[in-house]
Formats: structure tokens, sequence, C-alpha cells
């Protein structure tokens, strides 16, 4: 079973009936999870990219709010991988510690997930 | 678990190529203006929808026409007749009436009866399987679009495998379209011993194209 983590996204209560809309990423394969400037966390998943091999998958979570994520974040969401693959039956929901309760701190409504490659770490 | 995401597809919304309706014109108009009328809508007052016994009725998703009148009729020459938003809840023998004031006020109104044809069920499967391990996660694209990304054969440069997925009825927002569709992806992974249907807020695709 993949593992899947869910996080906030777009605006605060974008669902039918005002409820809160979240994205899954597929977690399986992620090996390092690190800060992307200072609204990112971008993960690093052991798969290749199909067309340059020496580079490596990488998925960036973009907030929305400029400063929203800190470095215990990242630490935070690295655990959360760890535990989404134990969790056969659920699917853990990622909060940036910061969350207000505002958009600021839920994933971009339209690029909310970038699909990037690089050098492993 | 669940290997595969299935998807309900519009059945029973109308066709949306070019022109398609024309042939269902049953009653045409004359002595009106000529001239493209874009945007018709039963709740704009333009259309009105009746089973094959005449007797009104709602549909589940609301469409839109398009109707050109050329050289005084719908069906001659480069007259037209098109569904630009497919809707949901049609069947065969029914009739959506054209209001005269809506299209240049021809003497009268104009009726389309449906016929098979007519229907999203004559060209769309009525069911797609994804498979949903593999779904990396959903990209929105529109309040009529997405995509999936799949792990395997993915590139940074968004060449890998992926699966389009486009609606005629749009979503009430962006965010609600890829957060129902997300939603089902975990339906679908989490299910055991059965085959979850995703929902994406109420409207069906119309295609699902694997890239």
């Amino acid at each position: 079973m993949a593992s899947l983590i869910k996080v906030p996204y777009g605006a605060v209560g974008a669902m039918p009936g005002s409820n809160p809309a979240y994205l899954a990423v597929n977690v399986e394969g992620v090996y390092s999870v690190v800060i992307d400037g200072t609204d990112g966390i971008r993960l690093y998943y052991d798969q290749y990219d199909a067309t340059t091999p020496a580079d490596y998958l990488n998925v960036i979570l973009n907030f929305t709010g400029a400063t929203s994520v800190t470095a215990d974040d990242v630490t935070a969401f690295a655990n959360m991988v760890a535990e989404a693959s134990q969790a056969t039956n659920s699917v853990p929901e990622f909060e940036l510690i910061g969350d207000d309760g505002t958009a600021n701190f839920h994933l971009t409504q339209l690029t909310p997930l970038t699909l990037t490659a690089g050098a492993p770490v | 678990m669940s290997n595969y995401l299935k998807i309900a597809m519009l059945q029973t919304g109308l066709t949306t190529a070019g022109d398609a309706l024309k042939a269902s014109v049953t009653t045409d108009v004359s002595g009106g203006a000529n001239g493209t009328f874009t945007g018709l809508t039963v709740a704009d007052g333009d259309l009105t929808i009746a089973d094959s016994a005449g007797v009104a009725k709602s549909l589940s998703q609301p469409c839109t026409l398009r109707i050109v009148v050329a050289t005084g009729t719908i069906t001659s020459g480069a007259g037209e007749a098109t569904a630009t938003i497919a809707g949901e809840g049609f069947a065969v023998g029914d009739t959506i009436t054209i209001a005269a004031a809506s299209i240049g006020t021809p003497t009268g109104d104009a009726v389309i009866t449906i016929v098979a044809d007519d229907l999203q069920s004559a060209t769309v499967p009525a069911t797609r399987y994804i498979p949903v391990e593999d779904i990396l996660y959903v990209v929105p694209l529109s309040t009529t679009t997405i995509r999936l990304w799949m792990k395997n054969g993915a590139t940074a440069a968004g060449t890998g495998s992926n699966s389009l997925i486009t609606f005629s009825n749009p979503a009430i927002s962006i965010d609600a379209l890829a957060g129902s569709a997300s939603d089902s992806i975990i339906s679908a992974i989490q299910a055991e011993n059965s085959v979850p249907t995703a929902s994406f807020g109420g409207i069906k695709p119309i295609t699902v194209v694997m890239t």
C-alpha cells in the first residue's frame, strides 16, 4: 500500500459545506526531507529521473505564506513519512507548526506541488 | 486494499462535439435575426427541458448551448446547435426548448429532441480505472481539468506518465476539484476488498487520457 500524507490545501473551507480541502502526496520512497526557501518542503525520492538517471526525483510542497515553513516543520514531516509507512489503514494529516487557520499555512491553490529533480543528498 | 481508482464517466450529458445537435433540431426557426447566441442556459430562462412525455424536468448538472441562426434558420447552411457544457440528466426523447427571445426573436421557439447519439454515452465508456498505487499527487489545472502524476517514469521536465482528466461541467473551484480527487485516491488506497467509485464534487469526467 502506498504511503500517503495529506496536507491542507487552497482556500480555507474550499470544499462543499465549507469543509477543508487536502491534497495527498505519495511519500513512498522518500529518503530525505529538507526545507526549500522559507515556504517550501522538499522531498527526495529514491527514484531517478526517467530522462536524467544521475538525478533523482524531488517534490516540493509549496505553502502560501512567504515564511510559513520552519526547520521544526521539516523534522515533523520527516517523522510523519516514517509514520505513514506504518499506517496501513490511515493517512496522517500534516499541519505546519505555525498554522493559524489561514490559507497562508496551506499548499498554494495553483502550484501546490512541484515535481523536480536533483543530485542525491 | 484496492489497487484501482474507479471513475464513473459522464453518460447522460450532451455531446459537446461542434454542431452535433443540429441534426436533432425538430422545430426550426424562421422570421428572426441571424446571429450567434452563446451562453444559453436554463437559469437565464433561455432553455426549458422536458421529458418525452412533455413534463418539465430538472437536470442534475446544467447545460449550456450555443445556437447560430444563419439565413434565418438553425438547420440550414452555417446554422449551428452545439452544447458547450454537457450538463447531466438527459435521456433519449427529452426536449430542449430554446426561447425565441434568446435567439433573435423568430416567430416561434426552437426545439431539440434528444437522440442516443446526442448523449455522452454514445462515445464515452461508463467506467474507467486508473492504477492508484503509483499516483504521486494531484495537479490542479482548472475547474474542469486535473492531472494525476504517476511516480514511475516521472521526469523533472514534466514529461512523465500522467492521467489528464477532463470534465465538461465545472467544479465549484479549482481547490474543490483537486481536493475531491485527492480524497478519492485516499479512499481507494484504503479500501479493502472493494473498489470505491471516485467522487469529484458531483461532476463526472468526459475524458481520461493517459499521456
